[in-house]
């Protein structure tokens, strides 16, 4: 779905050649999005990870290298439109990405842009309006808002462009914990029912997760990528790119690494209940 | 205080005010506006504060939420009557002398600054109640139909209505972020209460350089999501909401027609 080919860039540059004091932002990265994956992209501040989303849906540009969309090369100016109809994005701060005073209209820009047919807008209003559950909210003002809810807002004037891919810049960043839970339930809805494709930027452990797959950037390179079971079983190097694991993935290795035989791979409470529970065996209930 | 501000601010609601054509509606309040500065005695003064009361009474919005916008303009007010007071000259009504400066109070000084006042007040009135019962996106809509004509002389009206309604769009967002900075700045002991004029103005200066640099990181992140959602300036966009001259914009135009045409009767005929 997307692929990277050697992608490097550099925000300041000359013919490829960094401007004096500039180091590249992304090196030679090589990635492959597979089609209907829920992807998430882990990384400290600084690492490129927002950088690289961006050159998704034909913001940036590769100062070297290539990035694919659907096929499309993201260089080829022609592209950029149907690039951007495909990937639909969604940003960290949700009241800098809103253009409209009414939540519908906001849903109606994209298609609008695209000019689509009136009626053809409307259909899309209501049918992305209810997969992100905020049919209730079309008459009202975003500023009357909740955070979750803005950000739902945001996916659902994404969607409206009929998108394949997703991807989420940091949309939980400044969101309470239960707007995040909301933004989380509605991502992975639209990954595992609507066959949306997701690319999810966070720092959030738990958030990462979630995803088939986590990609861990560290200074403008693929430090790490795999399933995260496999990615947050090496507890070590995940601290040293200077991240955290779960809380309870760091408490299983925590335990193991008092000589307590628990499974190193938990990823959520459930499983670390259930784990807990096996070792200290019918104890739990005395 | 600056959340008071209700020009820039959409109120939704149901009522004949919200239902028109927002093209008609701009050309009203700039016949509201020709009227209230071409009326000059007190007879059409009358008709036109009725008028007004009827408009606020339609509009489906708070009477005192109308008010409330007019709040901030309130020195202004002050300052245009006390100008024109000492100001104009004419036939005096009382004189005394400060500093060796003769200072004259004129009749005329004393009329044309009530007037001026109640013109003001008026237009805040009538603006605001364009823009509280026009969501941001018809008023462009208005807008470039407005300028429309013009694009045939290469006048961009389209971007020109963006434009407007992304800074009608952010009045809010950044009268709110302003109140956030000064409180912010009063934690730290900044004071924007006491002092002079000049002393005031001057602790406004560490507000306003925080506020313009978090503008500018604002308008780029917009930016960045209108591209990313297809937005280009040249494009040949449609509208959800089709704006059509209706059955009901043609008897609003013919019920003002007929209360503009009242007024003038009143102003030059009796």
């Amino acid at each position: 779905m997307i692929k990277t080919q050697n992608l490097s860039f550099i925000y300041r540059e000359d013919n490829g050649v960094a401007a004096a004091g500039e180091e590249a932002v992304l090196k030679e990265i090589n990635l492959k999005i597979e089609q209907g994956s829920f992807t998430a992209v882990l990384g400290a501040n600084g690492s490129g990870k927002s950088t690289l989303a961006k050159h998704f849906n034909a913001i940036l540009l590769p100062s070297g290298g290539k990035v694919y969309v659907k096929g499309m090369d993201t260089s080829v100016p022609e592209n950029m439109f149907p690039i951007r109809q495909c990937a639909g994005m969604v940003f960290q701060n949700p009241d800098n990405q809103m253009v409209a005073a009414l939540v519908e209209d906001e849903v109606a820009f994209a298609p609008e842009n695209l000019g689509v047919e009136p009626k053809e807008i409307r259909r899309r209003v209501d049918e992305c309006l209810a997969a992100v559950d905020m049919t209730k909210y079309a008459q009202s003002s975003p500023s009357a808002l909740s955070g979750g809810q803005k950000q739902r807002v945001a996916i659902a004037a994404a969607l409206a462009m009929d998108p394949e891919i997703l991807i989420l810049d940091e949309p939980t960043a400044m969101l309470d914990p239960k707007g995040r839970k909301e933004v989380m339930r509605t991502i992975k809805t639209l990954n595992r029912e609507n066959g949306i494709t997701a690319v999810l930027i966070t720092h959030y452990m738990d958030e990462a997760a979630q995803a088939d797959r986590i990609v861990v950037m560290d200074n403008g390179k693929i430090a790490m990528d795999g399933k995260p079971r496999e990615i947050f079983a090496d507890v070590e190097k995940i601290k040293a790119l200077g991240l955290d694991v779960p809380q309870v993935t760091e408490l299983a290795h925590e335990l193991s690494r008092l000589g307590i035989k628990i499974r190193p791979d938990i990823l959520n409470v459930d499983e670390c209940f259930a784990e807990l529970t096996r070792l200290f065996g019918g104890a739990a209930n005395d | 205080m600056l959340k008071d501000i209700t020009i820039g601010k959409y109120v939704p609601a149901r009522s004949p005010l919200h239902r028109l054509d927002p093209l008609v509606k701009i050309i009203f309040t700039a016949f509201y506006i020709a009227a209230l500065f071409i009326i000059n005695k007190p007879l059409p003064y009358a008709v036109f504060t009725a008028y007004t009361l009827i408009i606020m009474l339609i509009s489906g919005i708070p009477v005192k939420m109308i008010l409330k916008g007019a709040r901030p303009m309130l020195w202004i007010f002050i300052f245009t009557a006390v100008f024109n007071v000492f100001m104009t000259t004419g036939e005096t009504l009382w004189a005394f002398d400060i500093f060796s400066l003769s200072i004259k109070i004129t009749r005329e000084g004393v009329i044309s600054g009530a007037v001026l006042t109640v013109r003001l007040f008026y237009l805040v009135i009538g603006t605001s109640l364009l823009t509280l019962t026009t969501s941001p996106l018809d008023l462009t809509d208005g807008i470039e139909k407005l300028l429309s004509p013009l694009q045939k002389i290469k006048v961009p009206s389209h971007e020109i209505a963006m434009m407007m309604t992304i800074a009608i769009r952010f009045i809010p967002t950044l009268s709110e972020e302003t109140d956030k900075i000064m409180k912010a700045q009063t934690a730290r002991g900044a004071d924007f209460e006491t002092g002079n004029i000049i002393r005031r103005a001057k602790a406004m200066l560490p507000l306003l350089v925080p506020l313009f640099i978090s503008a500018f990181r604002r308008a780029d992140d917009l930016a960045v999501a209108m591209e990313s959602r297809c937005y280009s300036s040249g494009g040949k966009r449609t509208k959800m909401k089709e704006c059509r001259f209706t059955s009901f914009d043609l008897r609003a135009v013919i019920i003002f027609a007929a209360a503009t045409a009242a007024l003038m009767t009143t102003q030059y005929m009796l």
